[in-house]
């Protein structure tokens, strides 16, 4: 990939991403790279995060291992169209993006599958 | 895993029949309880069903996979503990319950045509009470 080519991705990345945290049920929409590094997006404008950013950069190689370890299972399951953990307090929702992964954290009260086809949608996933 | 190997193997025989009757269910695949080094410990598949994946030895490895992730306590405190863990695959819905006190979680495979939501939500009116029995100890 050339150095257009990736500021080109980059820039994309960032449209999509500002374009999701436009929704109100979305706190946090970001890339995450193959390293587990945030490589655009992040909070909405004025979200408290939950997480310190230790907490948060562990959460992306965390996000990335799993990811990576659910692949072993594609050519039987089928590939993971997308992943989610209902948690107290919010939703963490995860779409494979090429050799990236899109991360959307949400508010907890909210349906699943509706959120996740909204998503895909919104940044050409469906 | 094969049947052979989950006869005697029943730890969990009220989580047992409520698995069983989980997969008469025409949607529900599988719906088993699994410890924490990834062993089936009560459940099964659907009757006659050939599992997706073929392999005993992967399969094996897979139920581990859904244990050790599923039973991790990472962002507990900031996020708030887990109520499941799903993931919507081409071929196939996956939902995982984690039951932190007893680390032994319940994972259930459906068809891909049905709401993840209304899965859960069934599979919690099942489970709900006995895991509510669980937290008492």
């Amino acid at each position: 990939m050339t150095l257009m080519q990736k500021s080109n991705e980059s820039w994309l990345f960032e449209q999509k991403c500002q374009a999701l945290l436009e929704f109100d049920e979305i706190r946090f929409a970001g890339i995450i790279n193959q390293m587990g590094k945030l490589v655009a997006g992040g909070y909405k404008k004025g979200e408290t995060p939950l997480e310190d950013a230790a907490e948060q950069q562990k959460m992306y190689m965390e996000l990335v291992l799993r990811v990576s370890m659910r692949k072993e299972f594609d050519y039987s399951l089928g590939p993971v169209k997308y992943s989610a953990s209902r948690r107290e307090k919010a939703v963490m929702m995860s779409f494979p993006l090429g050799a990236n992964v899109l991360l959307v954290s949400t508010i907890p009260d909210l349906d699943l599958d509706k959120t996740a086809k909204k998503i895909m949608k919104h940044v050409g996933l469906s | 895993m094969g049947k052979s190997e989950m006869s005697g193997l029943i730890q969990y025989p009220d989580y047992d029949k409520k698995c069983k009757k989980l997969c008469e269910e025409k949607e529900i695949r599988f719906a088993g309880i699994i410890d924490e080094d990834g062993k089936m410990v009560a459940g099964g598949f659907k009757k006659n069903l050939i599992p997706l994946e073929k392999d005993e030895h992967r399969l094996e490895e897979f139920m581990k996979f859904v244990s050790q992730f599923s039973l991790l306590k990472s962002f507990d405190e900031t996020l708030g503990p887990t109520s499941y863990l799903a993931a919507r695959r081409e071929k196939v819905i996956l939902i995982s319950f984690p039951f932190p006190l007893t680390k032994i979680t319940l994972l259930v495979s459906a068809n891909p045509g049905i709401d993840i939501e209304g899965l859960a939500g069934h599979i919690v009116d099942i489970f709900d009470s006995d895991e509510a029995r669980f937290a008492e100890r």
